[in-house]
């Protein structure tokens, strides 16, 4: 209870005179953020003792069958593209975000670079949730950037419709700085999806891949 | 405790928690400064590079590992890409880079209410000042002055001594000195009047940015008192008010001699930041002037912005007639293909901008060659001209970048058989669709990076309402929706940045707050983020409209190049 009224007192403050101001040192390290179950079926594991921590749990989202542009301007039918019989890694970012999306895109690469010859075997999508600045020729140069190889797709589209997918995987959260850093994997369409909060390191990622790809979701507790 | 739930209930009041809680200690102002600064250290060039692009001194890109085992190089592992030029960092969603100025690193942090936040009065929050070594080892190790782990988002950086030791001079600089145009109670803001503007829209602009000014301080007055008073923690608060003065900057002369007319004036008063502003010709002299001082010039009323990646310090509302003529190309992409386009312009900054964005735009896209038509120096644009330019006979489509006073002819064109099509700028011809004669109607568009008129009339209620309050008559509404958007803009700005009057923290702050100001402006909707220098990106073809009450329709949707 503590928590909740600590959160509340300095932001009837912010009333006085706005409440940004980072001058002070607040949120000395963040490791180890752990969530607090928001969605039924949260599972509480979360990944290895050491290295970024991350929440899991099992959901299941209807992706809505919209089109949506591709990093070479191509329409790309979401749904279609997901229903792959290859394991899915899903992530929402920006182009000019700053803090979390280099991180969850490096981690991709990262990860990409880990798989060597078998990242053919997981379709990896980054959809950018400010569609109206990531046209599809920055989200190509983005791609460059950071190294992604087929078939690691970029997406953008019209506001609305992307608005429409992030609502659909709970990831809308509002303005784009707003957003959190999230990851999907899916083993088959048939599969539920396993959320991913937080920032696990590229290890991480690759054996929730692997445990995911071989055997289904991951089990509730992390080995 | 829930940590997780605390920062997300927290959001963007975390950083205030911590600064009601944590402050820095007791030392004398002068005693820290001095083991900081050792004597005033100029400038690390070389150090700035570090920080701010994530380029060593050997020319090779800094390279560090986030989250255990991810590799991240040069901009994307650049101290400024999280931490900002500011160094005062910024949230995105739950994480929140901490402020890595000097006055902060090198001085202890201690909790100044131990009674109220008994949990936090050790450990997160609190450690002992940095020194050289301290920071040398969280840099590399991510290990912060209390011996403790930072969070593993902060990269553990690759850095040999020779790449350690510029950046740590640079950071022994950083947040050092105030920025000129401040003083204890005032804070200097100008605005540019640029050459041979029109009269009508100067006036509105300033009228809007006094009325501003007055009220603000007229807000201010009893906060500065407070400040005196000094009451309790708010006292930080109350210092962070400063009386607003307007200094209106008036340029005259050829554009080229605007950047010494510039220099003199911040010589004579030096401003903290420059809002707003009206120019005959494009804004490059003012915005280059800008980078140059890193001064924050935000949101001018012009339509000929630099290129995107002019620089930092300024912020545009569009990308003006480059963006009309993006939006066109891409408009005509979908229009059947192959058909001849003439472009007809004058001579000049608008004009060239316009033809040549479109002409690049075109042939991006691989479709017909665009020609060209230009009306040199004070050559009328009469019906006998325009005739001129439908031959050998008259193209498809015709494109005049061509501002009111040189559309009074446009009914010209009545009997041009085979033109399917004639675009005109509501950039350079704001009544643009009322400008078009019944006969025309039918195959007459305007390119409209506004929002309609009638989402307009809605959204500018609140603006309206504060220009009457304020004795003023909405008269050229584009120019004083977009000064009050601007002014406001810089208002707010100012006060999320509180007391830490740093340029490039304000510029933050506006790319990262746009998006959610209630303010209306122009433009049907506005945002920002890390290096986004045009608010608004797309615009609307519309056609004139005997019918709808606003005088047109949109035919697209909002088109975004």
């Amino acid at each position: 209870m503590r928590a909740v009224i600590l959160a509340i007192v300095p932001c009837l403050l912010s009333a006085l005179g706005g409440c940004s101001d980072p001058s002070a040192e607040g949120h000395h390290h963040e490791h180890g953020a752990e969530h607090a179950p928001e969605h039924a079926g949260h599972d509480p594991g979360h990944g290895p003792e050491h290295g970024g921590k991350y929440s899991r749990m099992l959901e299941s989202y209807e992706v809505p069958d919209v089109l949506l542009l591709g990093q070479d301007g191509e329409a790309v039918r979401v749904a279609g593209l997901l229903e792959t019989e290859k394991p899915v890694m899903l992530n929402f970012i920006f182009t000019s975000c700053t803090t979390i999306c280099p991180v969850q895109t490096a981690t991709f690469s990262s990860v990409q670079e880990r798989l060597a010859a078998e990242q053919d075997e997981v379709q990896m999508v980054s959809i950018s949730i400010d569609p109206s600045y990531d046209t599809p020729s920055r989200l190509a140069d983005y791609a460059e950037r950071h190294g992604a190889a087929e078939p690691w797709r970029f997406l953008t589209g019209e506001p609305e419709t992307i608005r429409r997918v992030e609502r659909a995987f709970d990831a809308y959260r509002g303005d784009k700085m707003s957003h959190r850093p999230l990851t999907f994997l899916r083993a088959r369409p048939d599969a539920p999806w396993l959320r991913l909060e937080g920032f696990p390191t590229s290890a991480d990622l690759v054996r929730e891949y692997r445990v995911l790809a071989h055997s289904g979701p991951a089990p509730a507790q992390a080995p | 405790m829930n940590e997780g739930r605390l920062r997300r209930a927290g959001r963007g009041c975390a950083a205030l928690l911590a600064l009601s809680i944590v402050g820095p200690s007791a030392l004398a102002e002068g005693e820290w400064r001095q083991d900081v600064a050792s004597a005033g250290e100029p400038t690390s060039e070389a150090g700035k590079q570090i920080y701010r692009s994530g380029v060593l001194p050997s020319g090779e890109p800094l390279r560090a590992t986030v989250e255990e085992d991810v590799e991240v190089k040069g901009s994307q592992a650049a101290c400024a890409s999280c931490h900002g030029r500011s160094g005062l960092g910024f949230s995105e969603a739950d994480r929140v880079p901490l402020a890595i100025t000097a006055p902060v690193l090198f001085r202890s942090r201690t909790i100044e209410r131990p009674d109220l936040y008994a949990s936090r009065t050790e450990g997160e929050g609190t450690r002992p000042a940095y020194t050289s070594e301290t920071l040398g080892r969280a840099i590399r190790e991510g290990v912060d002055s209390a011996g403790r782990p930072l969070d593993p988002l902060m990269p553990r950086y690759a850095v040999g001594d020779d790449e350690l030791e510029p950046l740590l001079a640079y950071l022994r600089t950083l947040g050092m000195e105030a920025p000129p145009g401040l003083t204890d109670e005032v804070i200097h803001v100008g605005t540019v009047v640029a050459g041979d503007v029109d009269t009508e829209q100067r006036r509105a602009m300033l009228e809007v940015l006094e009325a501003y000014f007055r009220s603000k301080n007229a807000e201010t007055r009893r906060e500065t008192i407070r400040a005196r008073a000094r009451m309790l923690h708010k006292e930080w608060h109350y210092r962070a008010y400063r009386e607003w003065v307007l200094h209106v900057w008036e340029l005259e002369g050829s554009r080229e001699s605007w950047p010494a007319q510039l220099e003199e004036r911040y010589a004579e008063q030096p401003v903290f930041a420059l809002v707003s502003g009206l120019a005959a010709g494009d804004w490059g002299p003012i915005s280059g002037f800008c980078e140059a001082r890193e001064i924050p010039c935000l949101l001018p009323n012009t339509d000929l912005p630099p290129a995107a990646d002019a620089g930092f310090y300024s912020i545009f509302f569009s990308e003006g007639v480059a963006l009309e003529a993006k939006v066109l190309a891409r408009h005509l992409a979908d229009r059947p293909a192959g058909r001849r386009i003439v472009q007809v312009y004058r001579d000049g900054e608008a004009g060239s901008v316009a033809s040549g964005a479109l002409k690049r735009a075109l042939e991006a896209q691989k479709a017909t060659v665009v020609e060209d038509r230009r009306a040199k120096g004070s050559q009328p644009i009469d019906a006998d001209f325009l005739a001129r330019q439908l031959e050998p006979g008259p193209p498809a489509v015709l494109v005049l970048w061509l501002s009111e006073g040189d559309l009074e002819s446009l009914g010209a064109l009545e009997g041009a058989q085979g033109l399917e099509e004639i675009y005109l700028s509501s950039s350079l011809a704001a009544e643009c669709t009322r400008l078009v004669p019944a006969p025309l109607r039918d195959r007459t568009f305007c390119i409209r990076p506004f929002a309609l008129p009638d989402q307009s009339a809605r959204q500018l209620r609140p603006t309206r309402a504060w220009l009457k309050v304020n004795g003023i008559e909405m008269t050229q509404e584009r120019i004083q929706v977009d000064t009050f958007f601007a002014v406001r803009t810089l208002g707010e700005a100012l006060r999320h940045v509180v007391g830490n009057f740093s340029r490039e923290y304000v510029v933050e702050k506006v790319e990262h707050r746009l998006s959610s100001t209630v303010t209306p402006s122009s433009y049907p909707e506005v945002s920002l983020a890390s290096g986004q220098r045009f608010a608004s990106k797309g615009a609307y073809i519309v056609q004139p409209s005997a019918e709808a009450e606003s005088g047109m329709t949109a035919v697209t949707d909002w088109i975004v190049p």
